[in-house]
């Protein structure tokens, strides 16, 4: 009751004031209604959240115009997710502007903290903005600030007397962990560091694995190096290694690598990597662009406001290395944790200092227990991560006062438990940055991205585009320099193996060696070989596009399209590095923050046909379709592309109901491809395609000349009918007999296939060869259903272990089986077309 | 059996040898767990 004695009623965050009225007159009819609209004070309405601000309309993110300068004011969304937007950047009061939409109208890409990403029009609907002018940016220059003091952490004779100090005892195997945001160049260093070949690309999430090495000429030292992470809160599976990691192997110091170009953005994991209380140094990466488009970092200050050492250095020109090196052995050996780790004063009136600060001193046994460092349990406490609670073991008595004490600094602080701790450390963030970074006033790496994306991701341009540059590739890679480069060797390999006859029906040797070397090595082997060409120039292709950034667009542009099959456009990845290798896409889809997605991704990439099928194409069409070769590899293709799409409704609709999660990704800078990364990838390809001619398909070659030679007296056989093989294989042939392909030596290939799928080729040359080859004993059509059958059947037991990693054993039995049953379904509705067209 | 045959069944079982320990040694990244780990990763 107000003083006047009319009634008041406060309500709070009202958008349209007509609407309201009406609404309330229908609630209290007959009275008088009339509203006030208040701009409430900051202690009330949380700080920054004032949604009814003068000359402001609050709308959503969606809402918002593309190149409108807006200030985020409130971040809606519930668990992991939204702590994601948070660990992001995306936070109350920072500025963003939509940079533009995918061609499909989803999702949109958004500006901020000077980097872009991408957002799902129904995340982007959970962000409330408030549209402004454009804030002009103060000029920084370097020359107006004073000179700082060289702190001198992590060098021996500034930081404590030389000498003393408190180093680990000699002979310590001193272990680091690299851990940075994604697509920092954390491999890149790596690689300079331990002098490693690790592959690196240019899209967020190309290690999904750690990997270990010694730094180059420190024997008793030991780098891992982790999956990008933004943030110690784990979002996806492969953030999860990391945190991991860092929390249980406990590291004796860290390697923090900042992409220099986006410091605010990387310096947030900093913030957190300085409270689990383990030596680190920060190695600020990409100096080189940032310097050369007239930025700099006042180094030493930013080393005294973080409290560790800070190293300038360019991982892709190997600048600062060697520095860097020097100062993380010190560190390490030292035992020299960060100077700082509180940063939580100077907050507004304190209350998240307050906060952390009761409840460090609360969870201090607790955590000491659970073996983790107190700071960095008490600020996720605060934020309500479940796997740390977990640990900390808090008993229901602490666990109320914990929560009492978070809502009460909540209700001072204005935000909720994510919003201000993430708040407090992007404070800091600005503050540092504010004190020791001059932004470049151009970023011309960014506005050349810009101007590339104009076309690539553009609405009617980048569907066309991206259509024609996989178009090609195939076209390149099957015609033009794979074919021909593999129609040469095909011929030198011949040419070599009439040798070879000649010498060895010269020298007299015994006929069963002369028929192994001759029809088992060279027909089984040799004929495998000659696809490497074509093998390797599809890997170029692939990393050309992976290394220039191009792949993390065709993402973007595909969300929504895949979004229709219950995925996310991040599957798109592991699914285009499916057209390399099977192994490597099944582990390249831990990028996926979800598990349905990862499961469901998982279980598609089959359907995109790897290059070890590509020996089995090239030699039937070949044999049987030369007259139509694109059309007919295109086809193949296109096939699997299909039948995965179907399958893929299937699996909606069956197996993993539900939607696919948000698409937030990070979009990359084009980058021109490495040259020495490019030709490094292409040999570790040709390399472990010849080690797998000379192993795998070696022995599966000699095993199918062994048994199709002899019967189970071990007698050399006249007719191959009577061989061993025939028999086996016999057993299967009844299966097969619908698809008309009940053939012993064509069931023996496809077995042999399940080791390595270039064995179907070199199995089939070594039992048909008697027979002057396949193409003299099969029919067009029935090329045509065992095509359809080797691209769709089961995986190679690589890609089938690599499944059973990622998914268990379960899954791993399932994908065998589901994909015979798929083939087998496949191939019979190929055959039956063929009686159709009257080809059978 | 001539000399030849010798020598081509010796470079067979040679080929042979080899291959098994090709595709025994598997190749990969680390897996932390060095101790009973046969995969080809860097820190060997």
């Amino acid at each position: 009751m107000a003083r006047s004695g009319r009634p008041v009623l406060f309500i709070r965050a009202v958008q349209d004031l007509e609407k309201t009225k009406k609404a309330l007159e229908k609630f209290f009819p007959g009275t008088i209604i009339e509203l006030i609209l208040f701009r409430m004070p900051q202690s009330l309405c949380g700080g920054k959240r004032t949604h009814s601000r003068i000359g402001g309309k609050i709308v959503t993110l969606k809402e918002l115009e593309i190149g409108k300068p807006a200030v985020i004011r409130a971040v809606g969304g519930e668990g992991a997710l939204r702590q994601h937007f948070l660990d992001m950047g995306i936070l109350p009061g920072t500025e963003t502007t939509v940079v533009k939409y995918a061609p499909m109208g989803d999702p949109l890409e958004i500006r901020l903290h000077g980097y872009e990403l991408t957002l799902r029009l129904d995340d982007a609907a959970r962000i409330e903005v408030e549209p402004t002018c454009a804030k002009k940016v103060p000029e920084q220059s370097e020359a107006n600030r004073a000179k700082a003091a060289h702190p001198g952490f992590g060098e021996g004779g500034k930081f404590h007397p030389k000498g003393s100090g408190d180093p680990l005892p000699d002979g310590t195997m001193l272990t680091f962990a690299l851990v940075g945001n994604q697509n920092s160049g954390k491999t890149t260093l790596f690689n300079q560091l331990t002098g490693a070949h690790q592959h690196v690309g240019n899209f967020p999430g190309v290690t999904v694995d750690r990997k270990d090495g010694a730094i180059l000429g420190h024997d008793d030292t030991s780098i891992t190096d982790l999956p990008g992470i933004y943030s110690m809160s784990p979002y996806s599976s492969e953030e999860l290694v990391s945190r991991d990691f860092v929390l249980r192997e406990k590291p004796k110091a860290i390697i923090n690598i900042v992409d220099a170009t986006n410091i605010e953005r990387n310096l947030y994991l900093t913030m957190q990597l300085l409270e689990m209380d383990i030596p680190v140094v920060v190695a600020l990466n990409m100096m080189d662009e940032m310097t050369g488009n007239g930025g700099a970092v006042d180094v030493n200050r930013m080393e005294s406001m973080l409290g560790v050492p800070v190293v300038p250095i360019s991982a892709a020109k190997r600048q600062g290395i060697d520095e860097l090196i020097d100062h993380a052995i010190h560190i390490a050996h030292f035992r020299e944790k960060p100077m700082r780790q509180d940063f939580c004063d100077g907050n507004t009136q304190g209350a998240v200092h307050r906060c952390l600060h009761a409840v460090i001193h609360l969870i201090e046994d607790h955590a000491a227990e659970a073996g983790l460092p107190v700071r960095f349990a008490a600020s996720k406490a605060i934020e309500g991560d479940t796997l740390i609670l977990e640990q900390l073991q808090l008993d229901e008595n602490e666990l109320e006062m914990l929560e009492h004490i978070t809502i009460q600094m909540e209700k001072e602080r204005g935000l909720d438990r994510s919003a201000a701790m993430a708040d407090m450390r992007f404070a800091y963030i600005m503050k540092v940055c504010g004190d020791c970074v001059v932004k470049p006033q151009i970023n011309r790496e960014h506005l050349r991205s810009q101007k590339i994306d104009h076309l690539l991701t553009g609405k009617y341009t980048a569907i066309p585009i991206f259509i024609a540059v996989m178009g090609l590739v195939f076209f390149l890679t099957f015609n033009v320099i794979g074919g021909t480069l593999q129609e040469w060797l095909a011929l030198g390999i011949d040419k070599l193996k009439e040798v070879t006859d000649a010498a060895l029906n010269a020298a007299n040797v015994n006929p069963a060696i002369h028929g192994l070397i001759v029809d088992g090595l060279f027909e089984g082997v040799g004929s495998v070989l000659s696809f490497l060409p074509v093998i390797v120039t599809m890997f170029f292709f692939l990393s050309l596009l992976e290394d220039s950034g191009y792949i993390a667009r065709v993402a973007f542009v595909m969300d929504k399209l895949l979004r229709k099959l219950g995925l996310s456009g991040r599957s798109i990845v592991p699914m285009l590095i499916g057209f390399g290798c099977t192994v490597p896409a099944v582990m390249a889809s831990r990028t996926l923050p979800s598990t349905r997605d990862r499961k469901m991704t998982i279980l598609l990439t089959p359907f995109m046909s790897c290059t070890a099928k590509l020996p089995i194409y090239a030699f039937f069409v070949d044999a049987f379709f030369s007259r139509y070769k694109a059309l007919v590899m295109v086809g193949i293709y296109l096939l699997g592309i299909v039948t995965g799409i179907l399958i893929a409704f299937l699996y909606k609709k069956t197996l993993f109901r539900g939607e696919a999660v948000p698409f937030v990704m990070e979009l990359p800078n084009y980058r021109l491809p490495s040259a020495r990364n490019v030709a490094q990838l292409l040999w570790e390809k040709a390399k472990d395609f010849l080690q797998r001619a000379f192993s795998v398909i070696l022995i599966a070659t000699l095993v199918v000349w062994f048994l199709q030679s002899f019967d189970f007296r071990f007698n050399i056989v006249t007719q191959s009918g009577d061989s061993i093989l025939a028999m086996l294989a016999g057993v299967l042939v009844p299966l097969f007999k619908p698809l008309g392909l009940g053939d012993w030596r064509i069931v023996t290939s496809l077995l042999c296939g399940f080791m390595a799928k270039e064995s179907v080729v070199s199995t089939l040359e070594v039992l048909f060869g008697a027979q002057g080859g396949v193409a003299a004993a099969m029919q067009p059509a029935a090329a045509a259903v065992l095509l359809a059958f080797s691209l769709l059947y089961t995986p190679c037991v690589a890609a089938v272990a690599s499944v059973r990693r990622e998914m268990g054993h379960r899954w791993a039995l399932y994908v065998v089986v589901w994909q015979c049953v798929i083939a087998w379904i496949v191939a019979l509705l190929v055959r039956l077309c063929c009686m159709a067209a009257g080809m059978a | 059996m001539h000399f030849i045959d010798i020598v081509l069944i010796a470079a067979l079982v040679l080929l042979v040898v080899l291959a098994v320990r090709q595709i025994r040694k598997k190749r990969g990244s680390c897996c932390g767990d060095c101790a009973s780990c046969r995969k080809d990763c860097t820190r060997r």
